[in-house]
């Protein structure tokens, strides 16, 4: 079917959709009387409606339109908003995500629409007082937009329009007439539509549902227009308000005017969505782009080396511009590939408030920075540890309500989520006003599971001990909640944080509450690299996990047991040599060697090589598919002269 | 002669013998480039290079059917091939020739050449009394071979 080729786009749309709902709902169990949010989610569900119509998928269409009818009528005011009606809400949104990620998953939407029954016999019962015989020439949608504008002041008329017979450019003339009372009022509907008037298809005839501030007279005024024959206006007010009627045909002045025109605003196009600006971008197209830039960046690195020999102004001129070009182009491209972290934060409001429902704790949380850009790669990855610091932060970190009552603190808790760029990597920080993490139990814990012995323990410092937190197989939770236990750590929070080229810092005051705070890269694709020389082959380790170098004798190193060892700054720091871990032949035995001091979180670690060749922005590049299941290399790269050189993947080193 | 029933392969020469690439497979063949060699990899993995811009995997042929090693020459090629989206480069002799054979004449591969495993081969191809080993790709890069090391060798 041809539909398929518009699932993805349908799928996006409704994940945009739901995102609105979400986020207003939200904002409606804040504040129940906040109207804009009821409009936003009115409109979000009456897009939905109609694309899932337009595909086809009548569950989806039934249910947003029961949704739409429920928001209609409280809307109009007709119907409070209780907790029970937003707990509905609820429900009924998250049977749509399941609806949509059963599309996703390729297979039918069929939902359960039981929640449907409830919010509709509610709806039923009602609406029927306001059923109207309008009700055969337009749909209740439009009754309700109609009902609405009369509330808001407006005047509602029904305008039978019909043109001269001898009338040559009809749907000209039609368009003007449209446009015309387009500019003192809202067409909602038109029969024949819009389109057909459009392509001609009428006789001469034509009918326009329409709202506005103005008296008949002025719509009167059109009969002046040429080629139009006559105009019937009927004023709608009648027939769909009857217990209006009572005091005379024409609206009374007094609510016309009593309606504040901010209100009234909000009706006015009540069909038209809130326009989102973002770009879709295939990622495929933006790979290849990607790959020419880091041609580029190569191509820039070979200028640069023949410089030595050649022309060297004709070779600077070139490489100046050829300089500015890929800056640009490297920004340009990123820039692409930049989304803001909002698209992982969006999902955290909703999850705290099932959360903190499911605890029994009152939360807020406060979000900022959530216009920060990342990696969209990056962003992928973050997702789930996020998700792992925030139920956290709110299952250990906060208080019990009368934990906090004790403790003399507001009852809610606050969790803040804020994301900041600076320098070349993007921060995102997790806080909570809780009880804090207390350091003393961390240790005795740690020294329980035997993550640590205690004599060991003894020689750490607090923030030392506070990083044992990280460790694989530790927990600070002291009972198995439904939150915790759920086999994930804070050991595998770092991993992956690591794995992205970032890393996790945690401080915390007792009884103050603590902070976690991620630093991440801001893309992955082009790093600054460490050159080094093994023997005849060089190789690039990422800066990232480069603490410094140094410069040794090689009569320093030590032995204990096996581990050769060098003494550096005091520490003893053990020593990997890179031409053993390679099988490469050293081609020098100078007493002189150079040490690369890597890390992997607290750990250290001597890397000895024969040369430092330098630093450079290398382009990383994946080693294929056939070689994937190489260890000790996260990639390759191309150097000035097109040689391949390996990227180090220093982590495997630490064992 | 119907189409239908003709093949071409890339033809390359692996000491005296010639071998045989379906030509669909292939993506490319050029001269020596330099390599970068990728530690912990089967023996007969060259090493990596850069072919305009995207790192390809090298196989040594010579090494991958256990002949006896030869240097490289001015006649070494590297045939760059693709299956299943995986690129590879396969170093040979000399590659200089592309001929057609007809399915008619190509035959199951006989016990009697020895010189190479005899998975590696799908067929040998006659023409003009030249025989033509055809080779079956899918075998030569078998994936746990090319990262474990490899133990028959030892």
């Amino acid at each position: 079917m041809e539909m398929d080729n518009y699932l993805p786009i349908f799928l996006e749309e409704s994940e945009e959709n739901l995102q609105i709902i979400s986020d207003n709902l939200l904002k409606l169990e804040n504040n129940r009387d906040d109207k804009q949010a009821v409009n936003e989610i009115f409109r979000a569900a009456h897009t939905l409606k109609g694309m899932a119509a337009t595909m086809g998928f009548q569950t989806i269409a039934d249910l947003t339109h029961g949704i739409e009818n429920l928001l209609d009528e409280i809307r109009t005011g007709s119907r409070q908003l209780t907790e029970e009606i937003s707990d509905f809400l609820f429900l009924a949104f998250d049977t749509l995500q399941d609806g949509l990620t059963k599309l996703s998953n390729g297979e039918e939407p069929e939902l359960d629409l039981s929640v449907l029954e409830k919010i509709d016999g509610d709806n039923n019962k009602q609406s029927s007082s306001n059923q109207t015989e309008t009700a055969s020439d337009i749909n209740q949608y439009h009754q309700t937009v109609i009902k609405n504008a009369q509330q808001d002041g407006f005047n509602t008329y029904k305008l039978d329009i019909v043109l001269d017979d001898n009338c040559l450019l009809k749907s000209a003339r039609a368009f003007m007439i449209y446009k015309d009372l387009d500019e003192f009022g809202e067409i909602i509907k038109s029969q024949p539509s819009i389109e057909e008037l459009e392509e001609e298809k009428f006789e001469n005839h034509f009918t326009f549902w329409f709202l506005t501030k103005s008296e008949k007279s002025e719509i009167l005024k059109l009969e002046e227009t040429p080629e139009i024959k006559s105009i019937k206006i009927t004023d709608l007010e009648k027939d769909s308000k009857p217990e209006r009627e009572s005091t005379g045909p024409s609206k009374s002045e007094e609510s016309v005017q009593a309606k504040k025109d901010k209100n009234s605003k909000e009706v006015k196009k009540p069909t038209q969505v809130k326009a989102v600006s973002t770009i879709r971008v295939d990622t495929t197209r933006l790979d290849s782009l990607m790959n020419l830039v880091s041609e580029l960046v190569i191509t820039k690195t070979s200028l640069n080396e023949s410089t030595e020999n050649e022309n060297k102004q004709l070779i600077n001129e070139g490489l100046e511009g050829l300089h500015r070009v890929t800056t640009e182009l490297q920004n340009v491209v990123m820039s692409l590939r930049m989304v803001p972290v909002e698209r992982v934060f969006n999902r955290f409001p909703r999850m705290v408030r099932d959360t903190a429902k499911e605890l029994d704790k009152k939360v807020s949380l406060t979000i900022t920075g959530k216009e920060t850009e990342l990696d969209r790669t990056i962003i992928d990855e973050i997702g789930d540890p996020l998700v792992h610091l925030i139920r956290n932060a709110i299952d250990h970190g906060l208080e019990s309500t009368e934990g906090r009552q004790a403790a003399n603190k507001t009852i809610e808790g606050n969790i803040l989520l804020k994301a900041y760029q600076s320098g070349n990597e993007v921060f995102i920080e997790v806080r909570d006003d809780g009880k804090g993490i207390d350091v003393e139990k961390i240790k005795t814990t740690a020294i329980k599971k035997g993550v640590i012995t205690e004599e060991a323990a003894e020689q750490l410092d607090e923030h030392q001990i506070l990083q044992l937190i990280f460790e694989a197989g530790f927990s600070t939770s002291e009972a198995v909640t439904d939150l915790s236990g759920r086999g994930v750590g804070l050991d595998v929070v770092k991993t992956s944080i690591e794995s992205l080229g970032g890393g996790i810092e945690l401080s915390t005051q007792k009884g103050q509450g603590s902070t976690f705070i991620i630093h991440l890269p801001l893309t992955l694709a082009i790093i600054q690299g460490l050159l080094i020389k093994v023997g005849k082959e060089s190789y690039a380790i990422p800066l990232s996990s480069v603490v410094e170098t140094a410069a040794i004798n090689r009569k320093e190193i030590q032995k204990v047991g096996r581990q050769e060892v060098f003494m550096f700054r005091g520490n003893v720091l053990p020593i990997v040599n890179l031409s053993s871990v390679l099988d490469i032949k050293a081609t020098k035995d100078s007493e002189q060697v150079s040490l690369v001091i890597v890390k992997k979180g607290d750990k250290q670690l001597g890397l000895l090589v024969d040369d430092l060749i330098g630093q450079q922005e290398i382009v990383i590049k994946s080693l294929g598919q056939l070689l994937s299941d190489v260890t000790g290399f996260s990639g390759a790269t191309i150097s000035g002269d097109g040689k391949v050189m390996l990227i180090l993947d220093t982590n495997t080193l630490f064992n | 002669m119907s189409t239908q029933q003709e093949q071409k392969f890339v033809i390359f020469k692996l000491g005296e013998e010639s071998y045989g690439i379906d030509i669909l497979r292939v993506q490319g063949i050029e001269r020596m480039l330099e390599i970068t060699n990728v530690p912990k990899t089967a023996d007969f993995v060259e090493g990596v290079c850069n072919l305009r811009g995207s790192i390809v995997p090298v196989i040594d042929l010579r090494r991958r059917f256990s002949l006896e090693q030869k240097d490289y020459s001015d006649d070494t090629r590297i045939i760059v091939v693709s299956i299943d989206e995986v690129k590879v480069g396969l170093i040979v002799d000399s590659a200089n020739d592309v001929i057609s054979i007809n399915e008619e004449e190509i035959e199951p591969a006989p016990s009697v050449i020895d010189s190479i495993d005899n998975r590696f081969i799908k067929g040998v191809g006659k023409v003009d009394e030249r025989l033509i080993i055809l080779l079956d790709l899918q075998e030569i890069l078998k994936k746990e071979e090319i990262v474990k090391l490899q133990e028959i060798t030892d």
